[in-house]
């Protein structure tokens, strides 16, 4: 995914950021302990969410504990042990990961196959561990990813129709949140129109890029111009991030609330209200 | 279920505070907010739960006095129009093949209500941006249908920016900074205090 999901930190109270950074921390260790160093590469906030959610369902909270990491050797940090919504994030994040090299060994540029194959390579064995662990999810992730490529050749020029894959990923994603078949259908939905989101952010984002690499964006498809498609983009994940509040409402999530409240309430809504401006691939490490 | 713990209240909570916890989560549950969308039933439940809830509590707080003015529990009879079939399709998740059904129709059978359920499944897909488009002509069509209205409704409000039950206000904190304290305010109220005190002072 794209690092779009985020807290607005002036707007947390310390605990609930140390809480939130707990957890990331917690995220990169899972990945270490059951996936090895290299799949550490790939972490990004995103994944997170997906962590506060499915502990905050199953009211888990893992245990939190001081540790030093390598990014920041010096000083130690509150990180959260192993929980089941730890294990679904990382697992996820591999999963994500692999089928992106997936989608990247099909790239027109030669120099972005042969890394994609070289990293695959690396993360395979991570990959088939957590493939082995959630059979299903790899199954959807498989099928939409190539679902993906098909639309990209045919050149859709509808939004809706191009988000969809990134949408069904992340419904498979967060129903996997929950184990009773109420919440999951929410939790779908909820995966549903965040994936599309991201999407439509995302393709915001690379349009510039796309414009002049030539390579398929809905919006450009569509013959829009930059500002009539972020305008676009902004009009459709506004509608998207309504719906995402109405499922969010209605899910049983003893624990987490108020940071889940921010990220989703203001989190959200400055990253589409910052769309299109290629400001947040960069500063990852920024703010943690 | 526990009627506190679904007003999120500890026993012994005043009649005030559960008010004012039944007024935000009716807020949050309220099924217009649903309206032809496939969390509505869901909603309702809530909504009901709520309703219980609320019931029970306060029945308990004005023992053997009858609770009155209980907002919410919108009524949910829907005219089954000539599309009965495509309503029932679109409820049970089957929104590709409503709109398979919807499409075949002939251009001369497009009713307000054909544009509702057009709208409908494309929201149940997930098609936010086509639904409120199809939602906006069937409200032209029939300004005065209470169903496609809040359809319309809620729909326009989200393309606009709103997060229906959003904790920090319709401004989402943004809002908080116009009406804060900063430097200058600060200044200027101290500056007219004094201002006042000097005068009231005479000197």
């Amino acid at each position: 995914m794209f690092g779009y999901i985020r807290p607005v930190r002036p707007e947390m109270k310390v605990k609930e950021f140390e809480a939130y950074r707990a957890v990331y921390c917690g995220l990169c260790q899972e990945l270490k302990r059951s996936y090895g160093f290299w799949p550490r590469m790939m972490l990004n906030y995103d994944l997170v969410l997906v962590a506060l959610l499915a502990d905050g369902i199953q009211g888990t909270s893992g245990t939190v504990c001081r540790q030093r990491c390598i990014a920041n050797p010096v000083q130690s940090r509150c990180m959260q042990q192993h929980s089941g919504g730890l294990g679904l994030a990382a697992a996820s994040l591999v999963l994500l990961g692999w089928y992106k090299l997936e989608d990247d060994r099909k790239d027109e540029g030669w120099t972005k196959r042969w890394m994609a194959v070289l990293a695959q390579q690396v993360i395979k064995k991570a990959y088939r561990t957590a493939a082995k662990q959630y059979p299903q999810l790899d199954a959807v992730l498989s099928q939409q990813t190539q679902n993906q490529q098909v639309l990209e050749a045919a050149g859709t020029a509808h939004p809706d129709a191009a988000a969809e894959p990134t949408g069904c990923m992340t419904a498979e994603i967060l129903a996997n949140c929950s184990e009773k078949q109420d919440q999951q259908q929410i939790l779908r939905r909820m995966g549903l129109c965040l994936g599309k989101l991201l999407y439509w952010l995302d393709a915001a984002e690379d349009f510039d890029k796309d414009l002049e690499q030539g390579r398929y964006n809905v919006y450009l498809a569509m013959g829009l111009n930059r500002e009539q498609a972020i305008q676009r983009a902004q009009q459709d994940c506004r509608l998207a991030a309504a719906e995402i509040a109405r499922c969010y409402h209605l899910l049983e999530l003893p624990l987490n609330r108020p940071i889940l409240d921010n990220i989703l309430f203001l989190g959200l809504r400055a990253s589409i209200a910052r769309a299109g401006q290629p400001t947040q691939k960069g500063n990852k490490a920024e703010s943690l | 279920m526990d009627p506190y713990k679904v007003l999120g209240l500890q026993p012994g909570a005043t009649e005030e505070e559960v008010k004012s916890a039944y007024r935000a989560l009716a807020q949050k549950y309220n099924p217009d907010m649903y309206e032809a969308g496939p969390l509505k039933d869901q909603a309702e439940q809530k909504m009901n739960e709520l309703n219980d809830a609320f019931d029970t509590v306060m029945n308990e707080l004005r023992v053997g006095k009858a609770e009155q003015g209980v907002p919410g529990g919108s009524s949910t009879g829907q005219s089954q129009g000539e599309f009965a079939d495509v309503r029932n399709m679109i409820r049970q998740g089957q929104a590709d093949q409503a709109l398979a059904v919807l499409q075949a129709v002939d251009d001369s059978r497009h009713t307000a209500e054909w544009y509702f359920l057009m709208g409908s499944a494309y929201y149940y897909k997930g098609w936010m941006g086509e639904a409120l488009q199809y939602f906006q002509i069937a409200c032209r069509m029939d300004p005065s249908n209470r169903e496609y209205a809040a359809a319309l409704a809620n729909l326009q409000r989200s393309a606009e920016g709103e997060m229906p039950g959003d904790p920090y206000g319709v401004y989402g904190g943004a809002q908080a900074n116009a009406i804060g304290c900063n430097c200058c305010d600060m200044c200027m109220t101290l500056w007219c205090m004094n201002l006042c005190c000097s005068c009231g002072q005479g000197c």
